[in-house]
């Protein structure tokens, strides 16, 4: 029968391959959920009921966090150059020279968790030299859940406080990942049709505006392609050529919908900055016949 | 259990502090209301509690209390800075996050959950570097805090493996140890913004934080540099060529970041740019006492971590506060702001004597240690020119005070109390109008309207008036009122009142008042659970014998020795209060 500790090593190594890998981040969240919750139980004997507890909410809520940031939605990673076989490749490589080397011998754990442990930490190493904050946090998680996977191989069974305190630190990396991930970044990549919202005075609006930007910076963007056009790669932060503002949150600006035709004022009312911003760059429209007057 | 109530009430402090971020009045209420009440379980924690959690023990110490009541002490002055100066934004509770963190660290004596739990300490700092975090600054700030956390996590980690360890399969038991040390100290280095790695912290200074850069710069530091000195002495005392070089190198970091800080504080015009500069060379000390592996350096080293704490804590609220009461940050717009500002003056005094000290003093003495045991003896003399350096951009700053004042300076308001005759009126036209309408409107639902137009339009016209419920309330109030008007138009002299009372509470700890001096005697938990090797627990408790070493128990972590003691790191083992002369490592010849 295979231990318990073989198939979760095997899981662990599986989810930092998904994390690693796909520019989606709901995968790749769901790639590092997976890594930690197995990651606990790389162990033998097996921690107590309360120390796997405490690592699986820790997973879950650092997780949380991950997807929070993410709006649920579209957070992009900015994926692996490689793709997903030579990082599978690399990772299998690690993990089988973890199964090989003795730097500690007698080991005082499994040999699997040096082994996966060794896998996260090779996997770990190309998003931490990257700029990406969101691949950054991946990589600072792998590296945490690999280095608590050689503490347990090298220094054998851990205490329940020392899980609790690696939740702590997973759910803190998770947090800290999401609070420095950039909101232009995030707000670039969530839109919502507004087809039927438009801004008075500017009758051609973009067809589609990022949902979670303030008004100031939703009228500064370029109108997007749809997201079937839309390019897969994700945009790094350093690469978003746009007006770069302080986060400061901005009270929401009320929309104004399209009036009727019937209560629509036809007087020279000056357009709003935000509207002559949104307006597209044409030619402007020749104005209405007001019946000659001015 | 005054432990688990001190972590628990820094624990739904933060949560509290961060769901109350949206509305501004109630976020600072919960973190003023959080971190007295974290500073009182801190001022009441009882020096020798011990709770078990998760098959692991915490305990504190005198050393742990005093560490833990000086740090919320530190994040409230500042936040009562912030009321008057500006509030800042995520700082209570990532601070709170972190002293749980630190709390957790220098309590536990599990050397593994310890480190862990510092490492997860320093994690907050990116609460308050988010709030520009859609800038290109705050873009690379984000990316520099996070590889700082990666480092700081796999520093922590290969540690306490090491120190755990004994089976190390290498020919040089000691080359695991000199990795570990390396790791560590450059965790601290790096965390702490030391020369090579101090771009991080000169970015977060551009970025207007304020008082936010405390945290990043000052409390998380010091906390994972009070754990990572914890075992220097024991651990990283052994002889062996590896450890030997990377003591060097570790030294090199640390003469450079002493020099080149203060070069930096000297050669930068932005207040607060001088402020993390001046941090900068201070953390130097920090990585002085790591190099020292000598348990003479242990004392003096907590007692700087102290110093340094409300000192560095005083210079962040004295920078914050002159940029806000002269509305500028720059030192040539700063001209002549002793003038204007002699208590902000007299603050910046204190906060000089809280870091350097005079001869004697215990800070003083603390840092000449620190260097005379962390450096060969052949650069003794930097420590003279550490001092030297420092003194000259703090007289920079003070000479630039004494010049005439610049526009800027001449338009702020200054110390000078003041009962300006236009803000009288208008603070008191807000006064009356707030105090004068339910007295009015319960008086005479008629009357009251009318009553109230006038005393706010035309307070004057109310001395004429000698009937009617507006007038009779006025005269009830009257002292009140000026009170009040006096409080709101003298913000400036209650924001250096503010910082000249930190400053005095940190010059007072640096010359070993309120029992710093004491209490530095005595370890953190991490300490006594190390103490099998070298330091028995009842030496390192102020020479109070524990309760294990009072029952003749031993402690409840039994440390393994290291691997291969040569027989003078043996003979040090059973000397451990000789001089450092005794020691494995000779002082002021350790990177020789």
């Amino acid at each position: 029968m295979i231990d318990t500790a073989v198939l979760a090593a095997v899981a662990v190594v599986l989810g930092g391959v998904v994390a690693v890998t796909p520019r989606d981040g709901r995968i790749v969240i769901l790639g590092l959920m997976l890594a930690a919750v197995a990651a606990s139980l790389v162990a033998s004997p097996l921690p107590s009921s309360l120390a796997v507890t405490a690592r699986i909410l820790g997973a879950l809520l650092a997780a949380y966090l991950l997807w929070a940031a993410a709006g649920s939605g579209w957070v992009k990673s900015a994926g692996s150059a490689v793709g997903p076989i030579a990082e599978g490749a690399a990772a299998a490589a690690a993990f089988g020279v973890g199964l090989t080397i003795r730097p500690v011998d007698p080991l005082a754990g499994p040999v699997v968790a040096q082994a996966s442990g060794l896998a996260l930490i090779a996997l770990a190493v190309v998003p931490l030299a990257g700029r990406d904050v969101f691949r950054l946090g991946v990589g600072v998680t792998l590296l945490t859940l690999g280095c608590s996977l050689m503490v347990t191989a090298w220094s054998g069974p851990t205490p329940p406080l020392e899980q609790l305190a690696m939740a702590a630190l997973l759910i803190g990396i998770a947090g800290a990942t999401s609070l420095l991930v950039p909101q232009s970044e995030l707000a670039s990549e969530t839109v919502v049709p507004v087809d039927s919202v438009e801004t008075a005075g500017a009758e051609e609006a973009p067809a589609r505006i990022p949902a979670r930007r303030a008004p100031e910076k939703a009228a500064a963007a370029q109108p997007r392609p749809s997201d079937a056009s839309a390019p897969a790669r994700t945009i790094a932060s350093a690469e978003i050529e746009e007006p770069y503002e302080w986060f400061i949150p901005t009270p929401a600006e009320p929309v104004r919908r399209r009036p009727r035709a019937s209560t629509v004022r036809r007087v020279d009312t000056p357009k709003p900055a935000d509207a002559r911003k949104l307006a597209p760059k044409k030619p402007t429209r020749s104005r209405p016949d007001l019946g000659g007057k001015p | 259990m005054t432990l688990i109530a001190f972590l628990l009430i820094c624990i739904f402090g933060m949560l509290l502090g961060l769901l109350a971020q949206p509305f501004a009045m109630l976020s600072r209420l919960v973190a003023v209301g959080s971190l007295v009440a974290a500073l009182t379980a801190a001022l009441l924690l009882n020096p020798n509690d011990t709770a078990t959690l998760g098959e692991v023990q915490l305990a504190t110490t005198r050393f742990v209390c005093f560490f833990l009541t000086a740090l919320t002490a530190s994040c409230l002055m500042l936040c009562i800075v912030g009321l008057v100066t500006g509030w800042p934004e995520r700082l209570a509770p990532a601070a709170l996050a972190t002293f749980a963190g630190v709390g957790f660290a220098i309590s536990a004596t599990d050397p593994t959950v310890a480190l862990i739990a510092a490492a997860a300490a320093t994690a907050p700092a990116a609460l308050v570097a988010s709030r520009i975090r859609s800038t290109p600054l705050g873009t690379t700030v984000g990316v520099a805090e996070l590889r700082t956390l990666a480092l700081v996590v796999g520093a922590s980690v290969l540690a306490a493996v090491t120190v755990l360890n004994t089976n190390w399969n290498a020919d040089d038991p000691t080359f695991m140890i000199a990795i570990a040390f390396v790791a560590l100290a450059a965790a601290v280095a790096v965390r702490s913004g030391a020369v090579p790695f101090h771009v991080p912290a000169a970015l977060l200074s551009r970025s207007g934080e304020g008082l936010g850069l405390v945290l990043s710069l000052v409390w998380i530091p010091t906390g994972f540099g009070l754990v990572a000195l914890s075992w220097g002495a024991t651990i990283y005392g052994v002889p062996g060529d590896w450890l030997d070089r990377a003591v060097v190198a570790v030294q090199l970091v640390a003469v450079a970041t002493l020099v080149l800080g203060a070069v930096g504080a000297m050669l930068h015009d932005e207040i607060e740019e001088v402020v993390a500069y001046s941090i900068v060379q201070d953390t130097g000390f920090i990585l002085l006492a790591l190099t020292a592996r000598d348990a003479d350096a242990a004392q003096p080293a907590r007692l700087w971590l102290l110093a340094f704490i409300l000192a560095k804590s005083a210079l962040v609220a004295w920078a914050a506060t002159a940029s806000w009461a002269f509305g500028s940050s720059n030192l040539g717009d700063l001209r002549g702001w002793l003038r204007r500002s002699p208590i902000l003056g007299l603050a910046l005094v204190g906060i000089v004597l809280a870091t350097l000290g005079w001869p004697g003093s215990d800070v003083f003495e603390a840092r000449a240690t620190l260097v005379r045991l962390g450096l060969p003896d052949s650069v003794h003399f930097l420590g003279t020119a550490a001092i030297l350096l420092s003194l000259a951009y703090y007289l920079r700053l003070m000479a630039i005070g004494l010049l005439t004042p610049s526009a800027v300076v001449r338009g702020a308001a200054g110390d000078r109390p003041r009962w300006h005759p236009a803000g009288a009126e208008a603070a008191g036209q807000e006064v009356l109008a707030a105090e004068v309408a339910p007295v009015a409107v319960a008086k005479s639902a008629e009357v009251a309207p009318v009553a109230v137009a006038t005393a706010v339009a035309d307070p004057a016209s109310q001395h004429a008036d000698d009937e009617g419920p507006v007038q009779s309330h006025r005269r009830h109030v009257s002292f009140g009122h000026q009170l009040r008007v006096a409080w709101r138009l003298n913000r400036p002299l209650q924001a250096s009142l503010l910082v000249l009372g930190i400053a005095a509470v940190a010059a007072a700890i640096a010359f070993g008042g309120f029992g710093a001096a004491g209490a530095s005697q005595s370890g953190i938990t991490l300490d006594q659970a190390a103490g099998p090797i070298a330091i028995p627990s009842a030496i390192d408790n102020g020479g109070e014998p524990t309760p294990e070493a009072s029952a003749g128990a031993s402690p409840a972590i039994t440390f393994p020795l290291p691997p291969s003691p040569t027989p003078a790191a043996t003979a040090a083992t059973a000397a451990p209060s000789a001089s450092s002369s005794a020691s494995p490592l000779p002082s002021g010849t350790s990177g020789d």
